[in-house]
């Protein structure tokens, strides 16, 4: 365990200055807004708050493709190779610090957005009708950051798993990893589709959906798939491993 | 321990366009100095390598103190590339403190014991090290484990000669012939001749030779540095 934090820390250190930066840029943003929400229109600022939620992944995206060329740019890769330890704990704590970056950047990024604009929220939520409530907006804001945190993963994974990949040629490795990870989405949805049969037996989520008609207010339950969820958490712990083999057994320095 | 710490059958190795290693059978012995020398490209440094898990073998077999090398973790042997692996935004004490954390067998106590004896200094940055600072630095990295196996991968490439003297000092003080071996490629034969137990030549993947160095001295009346000049000329 001292091992693996011990590789976690240097990680940390390593992501150092792109978690201060980013960190910095998307709160100067954010108080830049907060400022503006006096003079624009109402939910204009709270809107634009979400955008650096579209950079994360790009930077998940950034951080997997550098976790590893960085190591075989500075050499680095034989002292990580030559560790007594097992891939898949070297892969981890490049894993674990980056997404805990996204998770806590993203959390803290909607939750910020949200504090700051209630009243805004409170009027949306007045002239909505009364039955769509805050606990529907809650649900809703769950399910739809659950799937926002699955796809920082997946395109970190993807990117580690197509990097790898390429290490094993000697030329055209971005062109090798562009194609890799284009083909791995690609095979991560048919692949998905066949196991999604499997996990068909698992409840579904229920939503409640509140429509507004001229005869009132009706209420309709619509089933969100946890299959899915489950489907690409398997895909996804998968590839967690695959790259950590292709690490620690198979590519070459 | 055994007889021979090391032993190697069929090894293979291709390289896109270059057969690297192609098949060698070898056995290194236990409780000596080893050296591994060769032209460049000769295999020399695929074949420590292998044995260290950094590259995958085509084919072949082998047994570290008769044990799969899959069955072995890095605890077992300490290796030292020839190029600079090591952090450069880390100082020393820092890298010193990621081995202890690292290594179960890494002696910290013994790694600055080193440290000063190398005039290497606990809070010098290892970006701000020269190239034989930094390979001095390697050394003690290696020394400061309690490992079987030692390999060193042209630990005097590059160096300056004063650098290269403190080396092989350091290198011999701290050899433990009843727990270690030490397997050593070089090309700097000159000074690393007289402290070689066995000598093995490699050229173009292949095993050219393997013999004690006392007894190739003896059998050829001539210094293996004349021997290396013939065999590779």
């Amino acid at each position: 365990m001292k091992s693996l934090i011990s590789l976690i820390k240097k990680e940390v250190r390593q992501l150092n200055i792109l978690i201060i930066v980013s960190t910095l840029i998307i709160a100067a943003w954010e108080w830049f807004l907060i400022t503006r929400t006096e003079n624009w229109p109402q939910g204009l600022s709270f809107g634009l708050g979400f955008i650096p939620l579209f950079f994360l992944p790009l930077i998940m995206l950034f951080l997997a493709y550098n976790s590893y060329r960085s190591e075989w740019g500075a050499n680095t890769i034989y002292l990580l190779k030559i560790l007594p330890r097992r891939g898949y704990e070297i892969n981890f704590a490049k894993v674990f610090p980056a997404f805990a970056y996204y998770l806590i950047l993203s959390g803290a990024l909607i939750l910020v957005n949200l504090y700051f604009h209630q009243g805004f929220l409170e009027q949306a939520f007045r002239q909505a009708p009364e039955m769509l409530g805050r606990e529907v907006f809650s649900e809703f804001l769950l399910l739809a950051y659950l799937s926002y945190l699955i796809t920082g993963i997946q395109i970190y994974l993807i990117t580690q798993f197509s990097y790898l990949v390429a290490t094993f040629f000697n030329r055209f490795r971005l062109l090798i990893s562009i194609l890799v990870f284009i083909l791995s989405h690609y095979l991560i949805l048919r692949i998905g589709g066949f196991l999604n049969y499997l996990f068909n037996w698992l409840p579904d989520f229920p939503l409640s959906i509140f429509t507004e008609t001229p005869a009132g207010v009706s209420e309709t339950t619509i089933y969100i798939g946890s299959a899915p969820f489950m489907v690409i958490a398997v895909i996804m712990i998968g590839l967690f491993f695959l790259n950590s083999r292709l690490l620690a057994s198979d590519v070459d320095v | 321990m055994n007889e021979n710490i090391i032993e190697i059958k069929g090894l293979k190795k291709k390289f896109p366009g270059v057969q690297a290693l192609k098949g060698i059978d070898l056995k290194i012995p236990a409780g000596m100095i080893t050296g591994i020398v060769g032209p460049n490209g000769s295999g020399k440094s695929t074949m420590l390598k292998i044995i260290s898990g950094l590259i995958v073998k085509d084919s072949g077999q082998i047994e570290i103190n008769r044990k799969n090398k899959e069955q072995h973790l890095m605890q077992d042997i300490a290796f030292l590339p020839e190029i600079n692996h090591l952090y450069k935004w880390m100082t020393i004490a820092e890298m010193i403190k990621f081995h202890e954390e690292q290594y179960s067998n890494f002696s910290a106590a013994k790694a600055e014991e080193l440290l000063k004896f190398m005039n290497l200094k606990l809070e010098q940055k290892i970006n701000n090290l020269s190239k034989g600072m930094a390979a001095r630095l390697k050394l003690v990295l290696v020394l400061s484990r309690s490992t079987e196996v030692v390999i060193l991968d042209e630990p005097l490439a590059g160096i300056d000669p004063a650098s290269r003297e403190r080396i092989l000092e350091t290198l011999i003080g701290e050899f433990d012939s009843e727990n270690q071996t030490i397997i050593l490629a070089t090309h700097e034969i000159i000074e690393a001749e007289r402290y070689l137990d066995h000598v093995i030549f490699i050229e173009n993947g292949e095993l050219l030779l393997s013999a004690n160095a006392d007894d190739l001295r003896a059998e050829k009346g001539k210094s293996i540095r004349e021997l290396i000049g013939e065999v590779f000329e």
